[in-house]
């Protein structure tokens, strides 16, 4: 059986002016639906072959509180092009019976509230938000410390989750159409974040792409053209679908009224007419809200419990967070907790995001399926429906405010023009696309499910209904034209642009406003207008902000690296073997190169701008040209996997670069603690000169502050020998620049935040000191020596035993050691002592070598108790190996390895410790070296190619050697030839 | 040796030589005794995560001389990505020992031998990433902890940039293995696009976003993404609907090695089904193979760079 059903929905028309009192324009849907036991050609639907000469007449019937009175309805406007109908709808095209869809109705709907989460976002990263280097307190008791540093991390996993193990959220939803925002086991949204995004497959697992109104075989049928129909309104008028009228209204006709169209037209037609809700007055109708009152035309984006505009990428900054639990979750429990390295954000655009969206749309498909379907299954005629204004609305036409310019700028309009098969001349457009809906198909639980995002639009800076311009990656990931060549089979193509001049610019730093005007169904929306002084619902200014962080300097080596060298890692020699006459090696060299940006990047901030205009510059092409296809462009390294360096004095900037990387900041140097430069500038915004970082071996004579050249062009920095440095370099933010870093304006406007701390933060932040906004990344200065670059000194060392204890112990209270270029000190002694044995013929002598001295614990500062290799050392002074493996000295065998702990509260003693010595006789001299003991002379060897002084009856030989750490010493992989501690001393 | 894979790590074939000396030497004479401890490790390579990381080994040597820290030598060879973790390949000529050598340090009890490099540019197809910082190491604890591999480029908090026409994205790798397990894992890449979404037959043109986080859970590598289409999707030039839209994201074989691969099946215009039948789309798109325009590749004439800048209003305050 054939039945062509035509829904006919009247509405008043948002569109049109207001007219003369009484007069009232109205606009008419008209939406075929045609049915039959199998697909058919349209020409067996005869009412629709010619449907623009169908001899239609309108009434319209009101009903009100006094009754319900039929008023004539005039049709104004162009009548409908017979000839446009037959190309779009030949009589030979196919119609698929219409089929109500159900699933949507039916189907569970998934989505995560957005403004929470962008919420839970800022508090987490303000809780973070603090300088990468603070110094900790000596005194600061590193197992309360570490407490409160797991503490944190623990937060944070409890908060954010990791998304993996938490499927719990999904089963309390269970049987629910759609959850609520509201969830107390997922107050911020985390969990459904994670959901969202958890890789599904599509319902079919081999997915082929392709567009269909329905399952089933034809792409390209009736239902399917109508559909596609929808968001080209001025083609709808041309086809008749979309008719205007005009209706004098009965005199004194106000307050609530519902209207619905009375068509005459002859033809075979099944007529459905619901009504529609209405207000009447002034002579006025508009579309009215379920109570009766009268619809706003623009979405109520004031409301700001239910609508908040976002402009960090939540889904980007979600996923990347969870990604770091999980990381912070593998931490080792038995180590120091890691120092907070959260995810850099990003920026996507602004996007409106609507709370409980998933709740309200769930809504309206139940109303669509289970009252407005039913009813017409049922083979009502639509009197018993009434609509309201959120039964006709299908998307917004998106308009913004800038706020300092002042006027609404619209992000809809578009102009060109239509092709339609079988007609020559293009009909020109120029009018408004819609945002609307969509929803992505899923399972969950095996059971299907969709996912709706709450963002309603977001604005990247371009049109919202107009594809960019220049070329787009095809398919093949090759550079191609975005506009395909229009199918000529096509019933219709449109081809269409921007109207010049019409687009707001997105800007960091600039506050914008959004509105939405509603769209109804018949494409019809309040007209733009950019009045300001307009009062309309619209969301508070946001200040849009930057989220990216700003990248540190790029750093290209001079020459090749050398030995141990590597490109963070800078190594100067001397080679001190002759301590008369030191030679110190050549510098290493860095070029310091400002960040590179994205042309995107520098657009947001304004810098391709027009200068006063806040618009794109045209005349920028040819510095995008030339510049964004920069790299640095040097000589292989071989010896560093061919990567390049740039042996020249300065190198030129080969991109552009991020425009607030103003400088570099350097902690952490010798005898400066920050250096602080500014990139040296050209007259062009973009000209930030590179710096070229010269680290020179020092000869000695105490730490030198770094010296800038005058040029500003060169920064050069004295190592001492043996000195090891560990720097940090950043890039620098001028003064205001943080007011466009979003992760600054989280911290920042965090309620409860003291002012001081804003204060002291902020100094941090123009400092390069905070990782959110100028991550640092580590550089270590090594100047190695081949010896200790001075002797070991000892001042009044003793040997002591208590009576009884089997160990001697060696006491020093004031060892003076050159801690940069010393390692370890050995210390060879030789005593006496007497041994209460009366079988012995004489005295017996000890003697006995001992080498450990454990650096670190001098200074009170292990490695241990400074944490795991994980955070950077307080102090400059050396860490030490703290022990010497080589334990198989016949001479001397230790039966305990003495606790580093406990020697360090010793600070300026050191503690020799001889745990057992094995006894030998001494037949001769030992009168003579007994009396030398006595006096406690002990004597120190220098230098081990040095003579030592004059023997003695218990001699102390201290050797020391570079060898043995890696700070000061010539990284290699090969052994470095150190001295050798067991040749005797030629003394 | 016994070849094959042995703690479910080290692999060993008939080339691998395992080679340990330990030499104490007396002088009788009254002289210093003196110890040497040599070991070394020969062709070999290393399997972690079932076969996720493969780091092949010319050679691990440990020595032991009086007088001297000890030390480790290292020299790998090559560094094989596996699974989820292919789209790292590109990296791999950077991975090998250079020639000089790792760096050696020892401190806090152990020996760490590793590198850094500054790698200007790496095209991995259609993706551009420039300014990566690449640093690899081995520590080899004193006091009987597991041996620990970092391998890391760039940093969760300071990413390499990732362009790819106007678009600006990062990425950052970090990589912990443990003597026999992957103990810390993140990658991340984020990229943006204007580009085409297949569309069965036709073909539609947006600006996408997409990012894609992989992590360790429960030892295995898992992948998590997202890819945002915004705009006009224009099929066909028939069916025109401006929408944000989101497709799944994940990684596969692609014909020219792996790709970046979402899809979605979507339903539009939902809302208003009572009115007309929504529009159902299949799309998928795949990013992998292709080269890395750069803006003059985007843009090879000023002409549709004037449009785009055409449509912009002056945003002057009145």
């Amino acid at each position: 059986m054939t039945t062509q059903t035509v829904v006919w929905t009247l509405l008043p028309d948002p569109a049109a002016a207001p007219a003369t009192a009484g007069m009232t324009r109205l606009i008419l849907l008209a939406s075929p639906r045609l049915t039959h036991d199998d697909v058919v050609p349209l020409s067996r639907y005869p009412a629709l072959v010619d449907w623009p000469n169908m001899p239609l007449q309108i009434a319209v019937e009101i009903t009100g509180s006094s009754g319900t009175i039929t008023v004539p309805a005039e049709l104004i406007g162009d009548p409908p092009d017979a000839s446009v109908w037959r190309a779009v709808f030949p009589p030979e095209l196919p119609v698929v019976p219409f089929v109500f869809d159900r699933t949507p109705a039916e189907t569970r709907i998934l989505s995560y509230p957005a403004e929470p989460l962008r919420a839970s976002l800022a508090a987490e990263y303000s809780r973070l938000f603090r300088p990468t280097d603070v110094p900790l307190p000596v005194d600061d008791d590193p197992s309360t410390r570490s407490e409160a540093e797991w503490a944190a991390v623990d937060r944070l996993i409890r908060v954010v989750g990791d998304g993996a193990r938490e499927r719990s959220i999904s089963d309390t939803q269970v049987g629910l159409d759609a959850a609520p925002d509201d969830l107390a086991e997922d107050p911020a949204g985390w969990s459904r974040l994670a959901d969202f995004h958890r890789p599904r497959r599509s319902r079919d697992p081999r997915m082929t792409p392709g567009l269909s109104s329905r399952e089933g075989p034809a792409e390209r049928d009736f239902h399917a053209v109508l559909a596609a129909l929808a968001d080209h309104p001025q083609l709808q008028a041309r086809l008749g679908l979309v008719r205007e009228l005009r209706v004098q209204l009965p005199p004194g006709l106000a307050g609530p009224v519902t209207i619905r169209a009375v068509p005459t037209h002859g033809a075979g037609l099944s007529d459905y007419r619901p009504r529609i809700r209405c207000v009447a007055g002034a002579g006025q109708l508009r579309l009215a809200t379920a109570d009766g009152t009268e619809a706003s035309l623009y979405l109520p984006l004031d409301d700001i419990s239910r609508y908040a505009a976002i402009d960090v990428d939540i889904d980007s900054a979600g996923l990347a967070l969870q990604s770091y639990v999980s990381a912070l979750a593998l931490a080792p429990r038995d180590r120091l907790a890691p120092r907070p390295q959260p995810p850099a954000l990003r920026s996507d655009g602004i996007f409106v995001a609507e709370a409980d969206r998933q709740i309200s749309f769930k809504a309206a498909l139940r109303r669509a399926a289970d009252v407005l379907d039913a009813d017409l299954a049922a083979g009502g005629d639509g009197s018993t429906i009434v609509l309201d204004a959120d039964d006709v609305q299908q998307g917004y036409r998106v308009d913004v405010l800038d706020v300092d310019s002042g006027r609404w700028y619209p992000l809809c309009r578009r102009i060109g023009s239509y092709r339609v098969a079988g007609i020559d001349q293009p009909l020109p457009i120029d009018d408004e696309g819609t945002v609307c809906d969509v929803l992505a198909a899923s399972e969950e639980d095996g059971a299907p499910a969709y996912l709706l995002h709450q963002s309603l639009f977001r604005w990247n800076g371009w049109s919202l209904v107009v594809p960019p311009p220049g070329l787009m990656l095809d398919l093949d990931d090759q550079t191609a034209d975005p506009v395909p060549e229009p199918d000529r089979d096509l019933p219709f193509t449109m081809t269409v642009t921007v109207a010049p001049g019409t687009l707001p610019s997105l800007r960091f730093g600039r506050r914008y406003r959004f509105r939405a005007r509603l769209v109804n169904i018949a494409g019809r929306s309040l007209p733009f207008t950019p009045d300001p002084a307009d009062p309309t619902p619209a969301t508070p200014a946001l200040r849009h902000s930057r989220y990216e962080p700003v990248p540190s300097p790029v750093l290209v080596p001079r020459r090749p690296v050398t030995e141990g060298e590597s490109a963070t890692v800078l190594v100067v020699r001397t080679d001190n073997s002759d301590p008369a006459d030191p030679r110190p090696g050549p510098s290493c060299e860095r070029h310091l190169l400002a960040p590179k940006a994205a042309v995107l990047t520098l657009e947001r901030h304004g810098v391709l701008d027009v200068p006063g205009e806040n618009r794109l510059d045209p005349d920028v092409y040819a510095l995008l040209f030339e510049h964004d296809q920069g790299v640095v462009a040097g000589s292989p390294d071989a010896s560093a996997n061919d990567t390049p360096f740039i042996d020249a004095d300065t190198v030129a900037l080969p991109w552009l670069p991020d425009p607030l990387a103003h400088g570099i900041a350097i902690h952490g140097l010798p005898g400066s603690p920050d250096l602080n430069l500014d990139w040296p500038r050209g007259d062009a915004w973009h000209q930030r000169l590179p710096i070229r970082l010269i680290v020179q071996p020092g000869g000695g004579a105490g730490p030198a502050p770094p010296v800038v050249d005058t040029t500003g062009r060169e920064a050069r920095v004295t190592l001492e020998p043996g000195a090891t440095v560990t720097m940090t370099l950043s890039s620098r933010l001028r003064e205001g620049d943080e007011e466009t870093l979003g992760t600054w304006r989280w911290f920042a406007s965090q309620d409860d935040q003291a002012a001081t701390e804003v204060t002291a933060r902020r100094d941090d932040a123009l400092a390069g000191r905070i990782g959110h906004l100028t991550p640092p990344y580590e550089v270590r200065m090594i100047h190695a020596v081949r010896c200790p670059h001075k002797p070991p000194v000892l001042s009044v060392p003793r040997i002591d035993r208590l009576p009884g204890d089997p160990a001697y112990t060696l006491v020093d209270p004031a060892i003076s050691i050159h801690p940069d270029s010393t390692v370890s000190v050995h210390v060879e002694a030789e005593w006496s002592d007497v041994v209460d044995d009366p079988t012995l013929p004489e005295r017996l002598r000890l003697r006995s070598r001992y080498w450990w001295i454990d650096g670190a614990s001098r200074t009170g500062v292990s490695g241990s108790a400074g944490g795991s290799g994980m955070r950077k050392m307080v102090s400059n002074l050396p860490k030490f190996t703290s022990v010497d493996k080589r334990s198989s000295v016949p001479s001397l065998r230790r039966t305990k390895r003495p606790d580093p702990a406990k020697l360090a509260p010793l600070h300026n003693e050191v503690l020799y410790v001889i745990q057992r010595a094995v006894t030998e006789l001494d037949t001769d001299a030992v009168q003579r070296r007994r009396a030398k003991i006595d006096r406690h002379a002990v004597s120190v060897r220098g230098p081990i190619r040095a003579l030592p002084p004059a023997g003695g009856l218990a001699r102390a030989a201290h050797s020391h050697s570079v060898s043995h750490s890696e700070t000061r010493q010539a990284p290699s992989a090969s052994q470095q030839t150190g001295p050798d501690l067991h040749k005797r001393p030629s003394g | 040796m016994k070849t094959g894979l042995h703690a479910g790590t080290l692999r060993t074939t008939l080339d691998t030589t395992l080679d340990l000396r330990s030499i104490t030497s007396v002088d009788l004479g009254g002289g210093e005794p003196t110890s040497h401890v040599h070991g070394e490790l020969r062709s070999f390579s290393l399997e972690f995560a079932s076969q996720a990381l493969i780091v092949r080994f010319a050679r691990l040597a440990f020595v032991s001389r009086p007088g001297t820290s000890p030390t480790l030598d290292l020299r790998i060879t090559d560094v094989e990505f596996g699974g989820d973790l292919r789209f790292l390949n590109a990296l791999r000529r950077y991975l090998p020992s250079p020639p000089n050598g790792a760096r050696v340090t020892a401190r806090d009890g152990c020996i760490e031998a590793g590198y850094t490099l500054a790698i200007p540019t790496l095209s991995t197809g259609v993706f551009l990433l420039q300014n990566l910082a690449l640093s690899a190491s081995v520590t080899l604890p004193l006091d009987g902890r597991p041996v620990r591999a970092r391998f890391a480029v760039s940093a969760r908090d300071d990413p390499f940039l990732v362009t790819v026409s106007l678009f600006g994205g990062g990425g950052f790798v970090a990589l912990e293995v443990e003597s026999d397990q992957v103990v810390g894992f993140e990658a991340q890449l984020e990229f943006g696009a204007a580009t085409a979404l297949n569309l069965g037959v036709a073909s539609a043109s947006v600006a996408v976003t997409a990012g894609v986080y992989i992590r360790l859970i429960d030892g295995k590598a898992e992948l998590r993404g997202f890819f945002r289409a915004v705009g006009e999707l224009d099929v066909l030039g028939l069916v025109n609907v401006s929408v944000e839209l989101y497709l799944w994201l994940g990684f596969r074989d692609g014909p020219a090695g792996p790709e970046a691969h979402g899809g979605a099946t979507l339903t539009i215009r939902v809302r208003v089904l009572f009115f007309a039948e929504s529009v159902t789309l299949t799309i998928e798109r795949s990013f992998g193979t292709g080269s890395d325009p750069t803006f003059d590749k985007a843009f090879p004439t000023p002409e549709p760079w004037r449009q785009r800048c055409a449509a912009f209003a002056p945003m002057v305050a009145p």
